[in-house]
């Protein structure tokens, strides 16, 4: 019952998270890619993994119902949670960027329109640069914004480039490198010290063998 | 069972438990006005955002916000009476705060219980306030309690010896706050400083656990008289709170929250509740805001948060 709560949402970064933890010496034997089941528990019976939609693991973390989180670094900078940032587990590596037509000039319209799934980045990205937007908050799908002419450029997650390619846009500018970070709930880490600590070095030893 | 019935006990019976702790040390009931002058609180700069009042205007044409926080009311109170601290007062309150959060489904009205501490500053008060913390969530009945001890000049002496842009010092705020190693490291490479000024923030995430041995590793890379200075006041206080050394946790990453702390930091938190129970520190400055030099030390806690985390408790405490 003393059990740490882990929370990721399902997908590759859970797998190869998972491997990362196997690498750790933290079994999860139960666990396949097809099972439907939401909880898992570790071989040692004191780590429970919990799957929940991505974008909702801060919030599990922030409030306690898990204490530990893996997540990519784009959800944490479109919406920050006062939750400890203590591991870049070096996975689920990619860029958030502006991407558009190549002839795309993003500093010469009075007001630049902008589709993405996260509208507070690409708000602040482009207030640094001192250049006026109109963002659009879209669920997916982004690339489509430019094509039909609802924005003048995306602001998206980009791995390989083959979505935007396929859809003859390209990279403008990168807004921010993203990997999967290890979050912590901050009563957790002052009641469960000496267990998260621990789980944290393993997983340091694990990321050193995994790399 | 109705439940809403049995809540409103519980809350009950919590402040009951608060009032009896803080009385028995001595401290006495006061109540503040519920309207208050916005301009007291814009007077006292980075104290409460302005975002977060509930304003109202009454006839005259004067702004009102409805009580955002106890302590500066009291403060600004005591300095019409007295100039200078002539001796210590002690003062509780149990009563509403109402701030308007950016999370529309969080509530406005929560009710604030705490203690505020006119004293000067000695070891002896604040190893004896943090003390009354801990008795406070002993006799609440909580399991696990935690309290984390932080410490404002450490961290700030640091940062003053970094030439930082008012942008790259709260970026490195956030990133101590969340222990972010990894970012702490990037945002210093861009930084010209010492190397062991720039090594000795790296620690800072690392400068959390049993106070003794935290307290240890602190002084391998303390550089300037002032940080020493800071770390054997800590020392006295944790030397006064010994026999609850299992109950406390030195975290020099407890940096500000509220702009007018200066000096102890600390929250305590309890098992099953995400967030901190109970938060409070040193505020010696707020009394110059006033033209009063009126040191003090404080904590508050939400009553909301009590009893929701002794519910959490219950719960689950039969398992």
């Amino acid at each position: 019952m003393n059990c740490l709560t882990v929370a990721m949402g399902k997908g590759r970064i859970a797998n190869q998270a998972i491997a990362l933890l196997e690498e750790a010496g933290i079994l999860f034997s139960d666990f396949t890619n097809k099972s439907r089941k939401l909880i898992f528990m570790d071989d040692s019976n004191s780590i429970k993994l919990i799957f929940v939609k991505a974008v909702d693991v801060p919030t599990y973390v922030e409030r306690g119902a898990a204490d530990i989180g893996v997540i990519g670094k784009d959800v944490l900078l479109e919406d920050p949670k006062d939750v400890y940032e203590l591991l870049d587990l070096v996975i689920g590596k990619c860029k958030l960027s502006v991407a558009g037509y190549p002839e795309t000039k993003l500093n010469e319209l009075t007001q630049l329109t902008v589709a993405s799934k996260y509208p507070k980045i690409a708000k602040l990205h482009f207030e640094q640069k001192g250049i006026r937007t109109n963002i659009i908050e879209l669920n997916g799908s982004v690339e489509l914004a430019p094509l039909i002419g609802l924005a003048d450029c995306i602001v998206d997650i980009v791995e390989t480039g083959t979505t935007l390619e396929e859809n003859g846009l390209v990279v403008i500018e990168d807004v921010a490198e993203v990997s999967a970070r290890l979050i912590v709930n901050k009563a957790s880490f002052a009641i469960k010290t000496d267990r998260i600590q621990k789980f944290i070095a393993d997983v340091k030893t694990g990321l050193e063998v995994y790399s | 069972m109705n439940s809403g019935l049995k809540e409103a006990e519980t809350f009950e019976q919590v402040i009951n438990t608060l009032s009896n702790s803080f009385s028995t040390y001595g401290f006495q009931r006061i109540t503040t006005l519920a309207f208050e002058r916005y301009d007291l609180y814009c007077k006292v700069t980075s104290s409460v955002n302005r975002k977060e009042m509930v304003k109202v205007i009454d006839p005259s044409g004067e702004v009102l916000v409805l009580r955002p926080d106890v302590t500066i009311p009291i403060t600004q109170e005591l300095s019409h009476a007295h100039r200078k601290l002539t001796s210590e007062h002690r003062f509780y309150y149990i009563q509403e705060v109402f701030r308007r959060s950016a999370d529309p489904t969080e509530k406005i009205e929560r009710t604030q219980a705490g203690i505020e501490y006119f004293c000067k500053r000695s070891p002896d008060v604040d190893a004896e306030t943090i003390f009354l913390a801990l008795e406070t969530m002993r006799d609440l009945k909580f399991n696990d309690i935690k309290i984390e001890i932080g410490h404002t000049a450490f961290f700030q002496e640091m940062m003053s010896q970094l030439p930082l842009t008012e942008l790259q010092s709260d970026q490195l705020k956030v990133c101590i706050q969340a222990k972010n190693s990894v970012e702490i490291g990037e945002l210093l490479s861009s930084v010209d400083a010492d190397d062991a000024v720039k090594h000795a923030i790296m620690q800072i995430p690392h400068l959390y656990g049993k106070p003794e041995e935290v307290l240890k590793r602190a002084e391998e890379i303390s550089t300037t008289s002032r940080m020493q200075e800071t770390l054997s006041y800590i020392k006295e206080v944790c030397s006064r709170l010994r026999d609850f050394d299992e109950h406390l946790v030195l975290d020099f990453g407890l940096i500000n929250r509220m702009d007018y702390y200066s000096g102890i930091l600390f929250q305590g938190y309890v098992g099953r509740f995400g967030k901190p129970v109970l938060m409070g520190g040193r505020y010696d400055q707020l009394g110059h805001e006033f033209g009063a030099d009126l040191p003090a030390i404080g904590f508050a806690c939400e009553i909301e948060s009590l009893v929701k985390a002794s519910d959490n408790q219950k719960q689950k405490g039969d398992v």
